[in-house]
């Protein structure tokens, strides 16, 4: 019973891979002149651009640029490994910066009648604006540095937190609040042994979300305006139309996105093992 | 679940000196509860600008002695839950007053312990975790809040299920945990919510008889709200019929303790129900 959803799942991936194999073939055969560059076999990508990655000279302080090593797999390994960690650090404080701001300005919401009419209107229209639309404009602000990524990053990750925060505390049911008061708890306590503890699972869920959409965020960062990151490794290839050096990097994005969701999810399970389940 | 109630008597702890165990409450002991001039209502804003008062307690006076079991009965919308959040100090009166044990009413407090009759408990701690909260308020070190707590969960019956969440409990055993966690407080006045109402008849029986059996042990000062004419004759020294705001009658139940579940069925307790039935 239990193997079943896991079967189902690589299947997936054989429809997947199948499904680009035959597009690859399609493509390829009928541009004969420029084949595998708009639609590469995925062994060419195992066997030929994977190592050829080794060959980007990333020692520029400013810039990615063709370099003169040889291809190896290795050298790949370790020049993906440090523009992905360049990424990652961006990621991460994005994320980290934008949960503490938002979680911040949705309890001061929720809990401050003044600064709930205050700011409430004008953070409901910031929200509805298209993140991405406002790429640009962080870039001419914060400059295409990490500063201005990470900045973009947990501007994105703050909106939906403090979202996700307003609704959470107004979900804490009433009755355990009141039932810790008639237990002694001072409003400070029932916050930290009530509040806290309800409001974690449907955070958690939402951090899940913005952990997806900052691995977005940050991409589109970098594609406008740095000099380093998975972002700028892809733009890089597609100037010298190595589509399959691109699809590499593409499959690190997913890899690092799948990695980071199943690691938050193992730590999350702990703060919501107690909510009931329909079929438990 | 049937054998709880058959072994409780020995495992009760000794909370509060009462009264002897055997005599019924004497009507002239020191008040614990002085309720005078109690009212409470609420301005509710009908169509347009005007507003009209729906008063939901009017000019409620008594006194409920140290060690008495008083049950509130009375048509739903009659202030019996009012009256209960009242005392709880959940909600202010707005003429009148409250003193328990000499002191005046000021929001909650641990003196005076709540059963709900939603689950109010905390789902994210486990059985034993919840009965200690009121130890954690009060800073007692866990190892001796561990101690403390034990015999009330022996009380209650859940020895077996301390590690247990409460989503993994039937709903007979989250009260009992409820009832574990206000009574390991140590409240000077326990007040009930229709603690009972929405369980399965079988269950709500066995609770009362465990109820009686617990009370009779530790003899406290208790209020009972409930709509249940034969629950409230069969577990109260006194009731008190609320009907639109008022007292509508202050009635003394003609039987001693302790109470076997046979009484249930003795005419006495027909006729007391019959009594009671005209003020419905």
């Amino acid at each position: 019973m239990k193997a079943r959803p896991f079967v189902l799942g690589a299947l997936g991936v054989i429809v997947l891979v199948v499904v680009w194999e035959v597009g690859a073939f399609i493509v390829q055969a009928t541009n004969p002149q420029n084949s595998s560059i708009i639609w590469p076999h995925l062994g060419e990508v195992f066997t030929v651009a994977f190592p050829a990655i080794a060959t980007v000279d990333t020692s520029g302080s400013s810039s990615l640029a063709p370099g003169t090593a040889e291809p190896s797999y290795w050298g790949a390994i370790q020049v993906i490994a440090v523009q992905a960690w360049v990424t990652i650090q961006r990621v991460l404080l994005g994320i980290v910066i934008g949960a503490v701001v938002g979680i911040a300005l949705g309890l001061l919401i929720h809990y401050s009648k003044i600064f709930r009419s205050l700011f409430s209107p004008l953070l409901e229209v910031l929200r509805q604006i298209p993140l991405f639309s406002l790429t640009l404009l962080f870039i001419l602000w914060f400059g295409g540095t990490d500063a201005g990524i990470v900045t973009f990053v947990a501007f994105g990750a703050s909106l939906m937190m403090m979202v996700a925060t307003q609704e959470a505390a107004s979900m804490v049911p009433e009755e355990h609040q009141r039932y810790a008061r008639t237990l002694g708890a001072t409003p400070f306590r029932v916050f930290r042994t009530v509040v806290v503890p309800a409001m974690l699972p449907p955070l958690s869920a939402t951090i899940l979300v913005v952990v997806g959409l900052s691995w977005a965020m940050v991409m589109a960062a970098e594609f406008l305006g740095t000099q380093a990151g998975l972002g700028r490794m892809i733009m890089f290839f597609q100037l010298f139309q190595l589509t399959d050096r691109m699809v590499v990097i593409a499959g690190v994005l997913v890899a690092l996105a799948v990695a980071s969701h199943f690691i938050l999810t193992a730590v999350f399970r702990r703060s919501s093992r107690w909510v009931a389940r329909e079929s438990s | 679940m049937t054998t709880v109630s058959t072994q409780i008597s020995e495992r009760v702890p000794e909370l509060h000196q009462g009264g002897e165990p055997s005599s019924s409450v004497d009507a002239s002991a020191e008040a614990l509860i002085t309720v005078s001039g109690l009212g409470k209502s609420y301005e509710v804003k009908t169509r347009g600008h005007k507003s009209s008062t729906s008063t939901i307690l009017e000019g409620l006076d008594f006194e409920i002695a140290r060690g008495e079991f008083v049950s509130v009965i009375g048509p739903s919308g009659g202030g019996k839950t009012t009256l209960l959040n009242l005392l709880a100090g959940l909600t202010e009166p707005t003429s009148g007053s409250i003193q328990v044990a000499g002191k005046a009413v000021k929001g909650p407090g641990a003196d005076r312990g709540v059963v709900f009759q939603q689950d109010a408990i905390f789902p994210w701690r486990t059985v034993q975790r919840n009965v200690e909260y009121g130890l954690e308020v009060r800073g007692v070190p866990r190892a001796e809040r561990r101690e403390q707590v034990q015999r009330f969960i022996d009380m209650v019956g859940l020895t077996d299920y301390a590690d247990y969440l409460p989503k993994q409990l039937s709903g007979g055993m989250k009260k009992r945990v409820a009832i574990a966690t206000v009574l390991a407080n140590k409240p000077d006045v326990l007040l009930m919510d229709e603690p009972f109402g929405a369980l399965d008849y079988s269950t709500r029986v066995h609770l009362q008889d465990e109820l009686i059996e617990i009370w009779q042990q530790n003899r406290i000062t208790t209020i009972f709200v409930t709509h249940d004419i034969e629950e409230a004759v069969y577990l109260s020294d006194r009731i008190l019929v609320l009907s639109d705001g008022h007292l509508a009658e202050d009635f003394r139940v003609p039987f001693g303790r302790p109470r076997t579940p046979d009484i249930r069925m003795s005419s006495e307790i027909q006729d007391a129900k019959a009594h009671l039935w005209g003020y419905l």
